[in-house]
């Protein structure tokens, strides 16, 4: 299966936005470590900015990016949302409120505890009534994202824009999930006929091999969303790289990424 | 899009175990719901509780999955002889061309809320059998069921919240289209859980009563719990010739909870499923309505079927049999649509007495027989999001 990328979006510790991220996988900057900066995605207005949780911020910030970096608009473009967590933050704060009397819930953050929570202010936001599918895998997210949006491009010939998005859970559910660092990476991608570079993807059995770029932090690798910074590498080296993903325990996206 | 055999269900849900006992209570009007005896929850509301989960722990290789989410997922499997069908369909197409698309809206979050009363008082810390991956974490579903039935192919959890396991068939359909497998096991699996329970209590939108989707009286949802399954099989063969002719999905970009008020995004999916399925509106016999009993729902629904559809199609509201199943009631509900179109009948409205005489639809009350040649099912969740599923006969 084949796609393009048009654009893309990055927001992590150190890589504020994909201008920096480029240059570090590119290797003409180096790795200069700092807490990401805090999202403050431009379609919400200031008081849904307010109400939306970190989350939702994350996630609209770096599908901003990518249309951004295409100049595009967000109105009848299709949406893949893909996390492996979720919000922790409402998680935490929900259970603790059930934990102890009176064991109630507060009602806006139940509406915005649902998985999909960042599609719906993205569709608000944007304006846009096209489909958006919100999915969670687990070390594979990243992987089963990006499979669903390629193959919405391929299958109803359109534009989709895939967000991945995961950030630390709070204590006592970190030492669950132990992932040290927030990142939220973004892809517009296009069916076959449009310019950019192109993806072929294929789910192959067994587990991935890692090819995880030598200027990034190991343990930003952790965090599933991050796995978006290894297709962003190969696509710099210009020619034709492999890179594969892990899907599954059992499975993996092999992904020929031609510059 | 080509239609897609549908060749095997399942079905555990408040009606009973297996579709077999979901369609005898429908004809029967026995509505499956009860009085709230969830665990210790104090609410003064109806329930569709599955029987019999408390005592039928996970056992052997994949113990270390048992929650009441997968406990739940694996009765599901076990019913109408869908593991066999999926044996089958795994030998003819390799395990690896067969997909698992699962929707859920809370997967093992119930495990998460138990864990948090018996945190360390001196630490915090959450005792050491929660596990995330396997029972917590939403993909943990769809990892069980894929390893249940020895299946390596496409794999996810679709969480849209109740539009959840109805979009799970638009991803299973798009990735047989694609060729990314050859069938692909598509489900939905919601349990009870306290989030949701007083989640909704909190909105002010559960019913002191058994639901009462589309009356006028009516006053909130109950919640349920279900696991529900469907095969579909590019080129499959099965006696009723039952298959999936269209998917359509669309976003309100309206309101995080509240459906538009003239139902716009509904009928956006509804048309796009006619459209997918090349179908005109006339050519559907049954509607399974969303129809949770909430004013704000039913009255947005109603006025979104009376524009694609007019007011001659035969419509009814399956959650006052089952309660409101959540992220899995796509599923559900597909699942009683195609018993519909198997068996002839269209589903009653179970507990609504009178219809709001401001809604223009035809809502059947009481199941009766019927030949049937198309029926929709639609599913609505918070973030606006909307899917309309389309069956028929191969």
């Amino acid at each position: 299966m084949r796609v393009q990328l048009a654009a893309q979006g990055v927001l992590g510790p150190g890589l504020p936005d994909w201008t920096v991220a480029r240059a570090v996988l590119a290797g003409t900057a180096p790795y200069a470590p700092a807490p990401a900066p805090e999202p403050a995605p431009g379609l919400l207005p200031a008081t849904e900015r307010r109400r939306a949780s970190a989350s939702v911020r994350w996630a609209l910030a770096v599908g901003e990016e990518a249309l951004r970096g295409c100049g595009r608009e967000g109105a009848g473009l299709a949406t893949v949302f893909v996390s492996c967590g979720g919000d922790g933050v409402i998680t935490h704060q929900i259970c603790e409120a059930l934990a102890a009397p009176p064991h109630a819930v507060s009602p806006t953050r139940f509406h915005n505890s649902v998985h999909n929570a960042p599609s719906g202010y993205w569709s608000i936001a944007a304006q846009s009534h096209a489909p958006s599918t919100s999915l969670s895998g687990y070390h594979g997210a990243f992987a089963i994202g990006l499979l669903e949006a390629a193959t919405q491009a391929t299958v109803e010939e359109r534009s989709v824009l895939l967000v991945a998005y995961d950030l630390p859970y709070p204590a006592p559910m970190n030492a669950l999930w132990p992932i040290a660092h927030p990142f939220a990476a973004s892809l517009l991608l296009d069916p076959p006929a449009g310019s950019g570079v192109a993806l072929d993807i294929e789910l192959r059995e067994g587990a991935a091999r890692e090819s995880w770029p030598s200027s990034l932090p190991g343990e930003l690798r952790a965090n599933p969303a991050a796995r978006a910074l290894e297709l962003f590498a190969a696509a710099l080296r210009g020619g034709t790289s492999r890179v594969e993903l892990p899907y599954t325990e059992a499975s993996h996206l092999a992904v020929e990424v031609r510059a | 899009m080509t239609p897609l055999p549908i060749t095997a269900l399942a079905l555990a849900s408040a009606l009973g175990h297996g579709t077999g006992a979901a369609a005898k209570a429908m004809r029967q009007g026995r509505a499956g719901l009860r009085r709230n005896d969830f665990l210790d929850s104090a609410l003064d509301t109806w329930i569709g509780r599955v029987p019999g989960l408390e005592e039928a722990p996970l056992r052997g290789e994949l113990a270390h999955f048992d929650c009441r989410s997968n406990r739940l997922a694996q009765l599901g499997l076990q019913q109408d002889g869908f593991e066999a069908a999926v044996a089958r369909a795994a030998a003819r197409h390799g395990a690896q061309r067969i997909g698992v698309f699962i929707g859920t809206s809370s997967s093992g979050i119930l495990e998460a809320e138990l864990a948090f009363r018996q945190r360390d008082p001196a630490t915090g810390a959450l005792p050491a059998a929660l596990g995330f991956r396997e029972t917590y974490n939403l993909f943990s579903v769809s990892s069980f069921v894929q390893l249940r039935l020895g299946l390596n192919g496409p794999c996810c959890t679709v969480s849209s919240a109740c539009a959840s396991s109805a979009k799970a068939f638009a991803a299973a359909q798009r990735a047989i289209a694609a060729g990314l497998c050859d069938a692909a096991v598509v489900g939905g699996v919601e349990t009870l859980c306290f989030t949701t329970l007083q989640g909704f209590a909190a909105l002010e939108l559960l019913s002191r009563l058994p639901c009462r989707p589309f009356d006028a009286e009516r006053d909130g949802i109950s919640i349920g719990e279900a696991a529900a399954f469907a095969l579909l099989e590019k080129d499959g063969q099965a006696g009723a010739g039952l298959a999936l002719l269209g998917c359509g999905e669309s976003a309100d970009a309206f309101h995080m909870s509240t459906p538009h008020p003239e139902g716009l995004g509904a009928a956006r999916a509804m048309r796009a499923a006619l459209r997918a399925a090349g179908l005109q509106p006339q050519e559907v016999d049954y509607l399974n309505l969303h129809g949770t009993g909430t004013r704000n729902n039913d009255t947005a629904e109603n006025a979104a079927v009376s524009t694609v559809f007019g007011e001659r199609l035969a419509c009814s509201a399956t959650k006052g049999w089952t309660g409101h199943t959540l992220g899995a009631a796509g599923a559900v509900e597909a699942v009683l649509s195609l018993l519909a179109l198997r068996d002839g009948f269209v589903p009653g409205t179970a507990n609504t007495r009178r219809a709001d005489p401001q809604f223009g639809i035809r809502l059947a009350l009481e199941t009766a027989p019927q030949a049937l040649r198309n029926a929709m099912s639609n599913s609505f969740g918070f973030g606006g999001s909307n899917c309309s599923l389309l069956f028929g006969r191969a």
